[in-house]
């Protein structure tokens, strides 16, 4: 669908945050799930791009986060309010909310990983699954600049622990780091999203303390909607060594330990 | 009047020209949710195999200028699984249903198009003949007019009732010999193209794109290639010729027609767009209209040269 673009904000040199009006899909749209952004209608990008979705809100606005990754990213950042994107949505199957057997909960983020893990955040509190202190974030990055959307999950009331790989904002080093001896102290289901490497760690320690981890995975695409099969992932299978399952119909969330790393 | 859409391939009778293409349409039910399958010519059902298919390990895809490759290594869930869960659902719509089939050997292609012959909800069988044939070191059917030949006589004897679409290979030094060789061995109709084989690399780290390392190119990029295909082809045999490769619009459309195309099947484009299939049929309405042609057939091969 055509959607008007109302702000396409820079938070910093990397990264941008774009709010465009599509009311079908912010009356549709779970946590987790995904959207199709058409940057340009010509012909190079070819492709759509993928996206999760931030936040939306009753009145149609979707917002997604997004980072200058290459050419298409590059022209998404230069759109201008009312401008006008073609977007497909929403995609996928998002985060499984376990509704009994409240305990705290663990999200995890690597950098821009973060935005999926905002909308969650709200529906297990609108939900009434945890209060807002049974929820804290781990936000991961290289840099200072990595860390998003922090002052969104403090607004709902949600612990955040932040560290960076350089030592320039929260405790220096790895996600993981902040994520074992939480999970020593006391296993917690898991939910992340980051980039792969960063996602096989969490799921290992997952393993290790037995606790349940949605991991929310990434890949190329072309359709989205699952006529490609272009962004498969291997997983466990019950009758054989491995099966493909499709990032954007299966996934892109996924239970961690179905995940062949 | 409205313009008459209606055409016939090899006895598959379409109430438009426009198809969506085998490998990009899914099994049809993944693009129900965007666009009424009702007003498509037909769909061309994604390679199917007589047992489940694998396919390639990721990535898969890589987008290139104008363009993508993919190397989904012909994944699908096999003849017995299509007919019992995914056949049912295309059937509901007033749409053609044609099977694209693949095998490694001779035998595979054989036995799957024998069983498909007596399925009554299908219009067509289309020949994927650039899989590599195992019996014969690996050589694509596609590239050998001679392993052409072979393959396409013996699925033609088994057949009783479908119509053979043979869908030819690009990577190859000249099509039109195996356009000929495909028509002399009984194909029904031929639809090119598929396709190209190409290379993309991540120049960082010096590797492969895909894990495949090689994938086909489709998209924008390789339509006038397959444009000049299907002219040289038209002018070559009689059989009707369905054109397809980087249809993006109805102008993309209406080139294969011109250059001898009766039917045209969109590809890559409903990656990008899902009901581009139903926009070029409106487009192809428009252009009929205002050149005051009563019948899409008028235009089949009016090149003017």
């Amino acid at each position: 669908m055509k959607c008007r673009v109302i702000t396409n904000k820079q938070l910093n040199p990397r990264y941008y945050k774009l709010t465009v009006l599509a009311k079908e899909i912010a009356d549709q749209a779970q946590p987790g799930q995904f959207v199709m952004l058409q940057v340009n209608s010509g012909f190079d990008p070819l492709l759509r791009r993928p996206f999760a979705i931030h936040r939306w809100w009753d009145g149609g606005e979707i917002e997604i986060l997004y980072q200058i990754a290459g050419k298409g990213t590059r022209l998404l950042s230069q759109l201008c309010a009312g401008a006008v994107v073609d977007i497909l949505g929403p995609l996928g199957k998002g985060f499984s909310l376990p509704l009994t057997g409240v305990r705290p909960f663990l999200l995890v983020a690597g950098s821009i990983g973060v935005a999926p893990l905002l909308p969650l955040a709200q529906d297990l509190i609108s939900k009434q699954v945890l209060t807002p202190n049974q929820i804290t974030l781990l936000a991961g990055g290289k840099s200072q600049a990595d860390i998003l959307a922090v002052q969104e999950f403090g607004d709902l009331g949600v612990r955040v622990k932040i560290c960076t790989e350089d030592g320039s904002f929260g405790q220096k080093g790895l996600v993981t780091d902040l994520l074992a001896p939480l999970l020593q102290t006391a296993p917690s289901p898991v939910f992340a999203c980051g980039p792969t490497g960063m996602l096989k760690a969490v799921a290992e320690l997952c393993r290790q303390y037995q606790t349940p981890c949605q991991v929310s995975l990434e890949a190329a695409m072309a359709c989205g909607v699952g006529a490609c099969q272009g962004c498969v992932v291997k997983t466990q299978a019950e009758h054989a060594d491995f099966k493909f399952q499709r990032v954007c119909c299966e996934g892109p969330v996924f239970e961690a330990e179905k995940v062949i790393w | 009047m409205p313009p008459q859409l209606n055409v016939n391939i090899a006895g598959i009778k379409l109430k438009n020209p426009v198809l969506a293409a085998s490998g990009t349409f899914g099994y049809g039910e993944e693009y129900s949710r965007w666009l009424d399958l009702n007003q498509l010519g037909g769909i061309v059902v994604k390679g199917l195999s007589l047992n489940p298919h694998q396919g390639n390990p990721p990535p898969r895809i890589v987008e290139t200028p104008a363009g993508m490759l993919n190397a989904i290594g012909l994944e699908n869930v096999g003849l017995k699984v299509f007919l019992e869960e995914k056949l049912p659902f295309l059937t509901r719509f007033d749409t053609a249903v044609i099977i694209n089939i693949w095998g490694k050997e001779v035998a595979d292609y054989v036995t799957i198009a024998k069983e498909l012959d007596s399925v009554r909800e299908i219009a067509g069988l289309e020949l994927n003949v650039s899989c590599p044939n195992i019996k014969k070191g690996g050589i694509s059917f596609g590239t050998n007019p001679d392993l052409l030949m072979e393959l396409v006589q013996a699925v033609r004897s088994q057949l009783t009732r479908l119509p053979l679409i043979v869908k030819l290979s690009p990577n190859v030094t000249d099509i039109v010999a195996i356009a000929i060789a495909a028509e002399k061995s009984g194909a029904d109709a031929l639809s090119l193209i598929n396709t190209l084989i190409g290379m993309a690399i991540d120049v960082k780290t010096r590797r492969p794109r895909l894990a495949n390392i090689t994938g086909g190119l489709s998209g924008p990029a390789i339509h006038p290639i397959a444009v000049r295909m299907v002219w040289q082809v038209a002018q070559a045999v009689k059989l009707p010729i369905i054109g397809l490769g980087g249809i993006m619009n109805s102008s993309d459309a209406l080139e294969f027609i011109i250059a001898g195309a009766r039917a045209v099947a969109v590809g890559t484009a409903n990656f990008i767009t899902p009901q581009t299939s139903i926009e070029i049929l409106n487009g192809l309405r428009q252009y009929l209209v205002e050149q005051k042609i009563e019948d899409v057939n008028e235009l089949v091969g009016s090149l003017a040269v």
